[in-house]
């Protein structure tokens, strides 16, 4: 039979201290992403058909389909739209019927159709986040591993 | 000051009194719990999969993420029919491959959890305050907060006085919630008080916006449509014939997801334009409301507000089950290992989660909140095809019992693995560098528990269960 | 700044008690924690064991076959 570890007895304040610092680190691992304002995916102005884009006089941008469809948005942010018909967001009568069922008007239903995701990436940032994680499993199973072996050797004894 | 007859108080062959957690569970409640968690799910969150990809590209990822999901659960379910107890996949990962990794995994379980709790009841309270503004309150005069906080204490207390009870309630409103799916589905496929058709064709359902990468996309919520039915472990301790009920109530529950996530996606794209349906909060609610029909509108209503309990319910249960087996093997404080002498639960731990779960759910944060609950879980399957590979070579089949034995290994465990590569491209896609600051709480976590916690730790006594030697060791 | 002691209607009843009811369990549970912590000592309390059932028996049995 190996030796038997005895692990010290922990205080009453140890064991707050050790509950407080996993609490703490939660805490902080959600609010570094949001104060860090790291994002993922953005979504970036879409119009159906063929799109030109231009820069507009005072900061904004314009967006135009061939369909005449174009949609201004002004340095301050807000948007205005061009020829805006159902037909030219490319939408059809029944989709245009459940949006009216929904009580969303085509302003509205417009900032919704004419965005979309630009899933463009980084294959550098995604093979460094493929390969921390892989990395980090590595990590895990050796470390754990080492500690597994002294579980093994103290509960079953020494050599097999 | 001892009480040894107190009610659950018994000897062990040693002469000492122990009190351990009660063995009471049948297979309805395993998937009660599974179930329970999941189905808000079904409710809301799982439409962000069509904004990421469209409604074609949403079915498709969900189809694939269950497959995911079936892997998880074929293992799961042979592992824990040999191990009983309440650690779940943690307790699988201390006898398989490790302390450290069992560490990872059981903050794994309590933050998966404990984070789709406070998201839970956040949407909890939310859905009573528009049902107040529904019902004739001044809109903004009514306060969230008060039933955020009722929903979590009226939880916790029905988890503190008893597992039976507080599953069997479980039952109760869970199967109320997926009925409500079948029977809005009945009502809109045969036309009953809908007022209206399903239009997949013209709602333009068939196309992919964004091409095969919007449904690679998806794949980060598709997990919405599963996330927490490997929490069916987590009752493992308490579970009367626990071989046996185990896989039947986990394999059952799956099933249910299965039907459950293939109904509401069917009703949901066949109503709305994608295009809304993925950015609404509570899309099968929506449904009921476009149909104009009270009945279906309450029904709706209620059954979208029970999954959130219920999964709200099911989460108190899983993390607390998580957090007091870590504390029993003094992976934590050793005091969140007690038992209630009476209600036999581990109640230190449920009480300690309670302000963690108000406070995210009273906080703005839902956003981080929902990434770090899909990025736990993930992790969590990610380990376990290397669960699989090490319990099925240190023990072959031939050496223990097992009560289920999953079939075609190792095809699962190498689906498993690859399908949750792709998941962290999606989630990659989705979160982008938020994947890498998450990472690095469990990095700092783990190098804190080798450092500073390890040492708490008694050796030999964390392997309990009554298995020979490992081959190899 | 007392604004919330305003009556505004039957929902302030109803959050009013959802308040009163949610801090009256988490005070009895505490006092119920803290009152068990008392009674019992905290050997007893957390004397659970894992893996002790009729799982372990089937393998005791399993193995001497």
């Amino acid at each position: 039979m190996a030796k038997r570890y005895q692990p010290p007895q922990q205080s009453g304040v140890g064991q707050a201290r050790d509950a407080l610092f996993i609490l703490v680190l939660t805490f902080l691992a959600l609010w570094i992403p949001l104060e860090l304002e790291l994002a993922g995916a953005e979504k970036v102005d879409w119009l159906p058909g063929t799109v030109t884009v231009a820069e507009a006089p005072e900061g904004g941008s314009i967006v135009r389909s061939d369909s005449g469809l174009a949609k201004i948005t002004a340095a301050d942010g807000s948007v205005t739209y061009e020829n805006l018909t159902w037909e030219n967001l490319g939408q059809n009568e029944a989709m245009q019927a459940q949006w009216e069922k929904l009580g969303v008007g085509i302003e509205d239903a417009a900032g919704l159709v004419t965005k979309r995701y630009d899933y463009s990436f980084s294959w550098i940032g995604l093979l460094a986040t493929l390969a921390a994680i892989a990395g980090y499993f590595i990590f895990l199973v050796r470390q754990s591993d080492r500690e597994y072996r002294e579980v093994i050797a103290e509960k079953f004894g020494n050599g097999s | 000051m001892t009480d040894i007859t107190a009610s659950g108080a018994k000897a062990d062959s040693a002469g000492k009194p122990s009190i351990n957690l009660a063995k009471v569970l049948g297979p309805i409640h395993v998937w009660a719990l599974g179930v329970g968690i999941v189905l808000v799910g079904e409710f809301m969150g799982w439409n962000l999969s069509i904004e990421k990809g469209g409604a074609l590209g949403s079915i498709i990822a969900c189809w694939i993420v269950g497959l995911l999901y079936t892997c998880v659960a074929m293992i799961d379910s042979e592992v824990t029919s040999t191990v009983a107890a309440a650690g779940g996949q943690y307790t699988q990962a201390k006898h398989t491959t490790g302390p450290l990794m069992a560490f990872n995994v059981g903050l794994y379980l309590v933050l998966a959890y404990t984070m789709l709790e406070a998201a839970d009841i956040f949407v909890f309270g939310d859905l009573v305050r528009i049902a107040a503004e529904n019902l004739g309150a001044e809109p903004g005069s009514v306060d969230a907060r008060p039933f955020v906080l009722l929903a979590v204490s009226v939880l916790a207390w029905l988890n503190y006085r008893g597992v039976f009870m507080a599953l069997s309630v479980n039952f109760l409103i869970t199967a109320v919630a997926f009925a409500s799916i079948v029977i809005l589905f009945v009502a809109y496929q045969f036309g009953i008080g809908t007022g209206q058709d399903l239009q997949h064709q013209e709602l333009g359902m068939g196309s992919l916006p964004y091409g095969w990468m919007g449904v690679l996309a998806a794949f980060q919520f598709a997990i919405w449509y599963y996330l927490g039915i490997e929490g069916t472990c987590q009752a493992a301790e308490e579970v009367r014939s626990c071989g046996r009920s185990l896989p039947l109530g986990t394999m059952t529950g799956m099933i249910t997801l299965l039907i459950a996530a293939a109904l509401t996606w069917y009703v949901c794209s066949g109503v709305m334009p994608w295009e809304y349906l993925g950015l609404t909060l509570a899309p099968l609610y929506d449904a009921s409301l476009m149909t104009g029909n009270t009945v279906l509108i309450v029904l709706l209503w209620t059954g979208t507000v029970f999954s959130a309990l219920a999964s709200a319910n099911g989460c108190i249960n899983d993390a607390a089950r998580a957090w007091f087996s870590m504390g029993r093997d003094r992976y934590l404080p050793q005091f969140f290992a007690a038992v209630h002498p009476k209600y036999r639960t581990p109640y230190r731990a449920i009480l300690f989660l309670i302000p963690i779960a108000a406070s995210f759910g009273f906080l703005q944060l839902l956003g981080p909140v929902i990434t770090f609950s899909i990025l736990s879980g993930l992790l969590g399957y990610t380990f376990m095809p290397i669960n699989m590979f090490r319990f099925r070579s240190k023990w072959p089949l031939d050496t223990i019992k097992r009560g289920y034995i999953h079939p075609f290994h190792p095809l699962p465990s190498i689906v498993l693995i690859t399908l949750c590569a792709a998941t962290y491209v999606a989630v990659y896609l989705g979160f982008g560098t938020q994947l890498l600051a998450m990472m690095v709480f469990y990095v700092v976590a783990s190098v804190w528990f080798v450092l500073f916690r390890y040492k708490f730790v008694r050796r030999g006594d964390q392997f309990t269960m009554a298995w020979p030697r490992p081959r190899g060791y | 700044m007392l604004d919330f002691l305003q009556f505004r209607g039957p929902w302030d009843v109803v959050q009013l008690a959802a308040w009163v009811v949610s801090i009256a369990l988490l005070l009895w549970m505490l006092w119920d924690a803290i009152r068990v912590s008392k009674q019992y000592s905290e050997d007893v309390l957390t004397s659970s064991q894992e893996g002790v059932d009729e799982l372990a028996l089937q393998q005791d049995a399993h193995k001497k076959s």
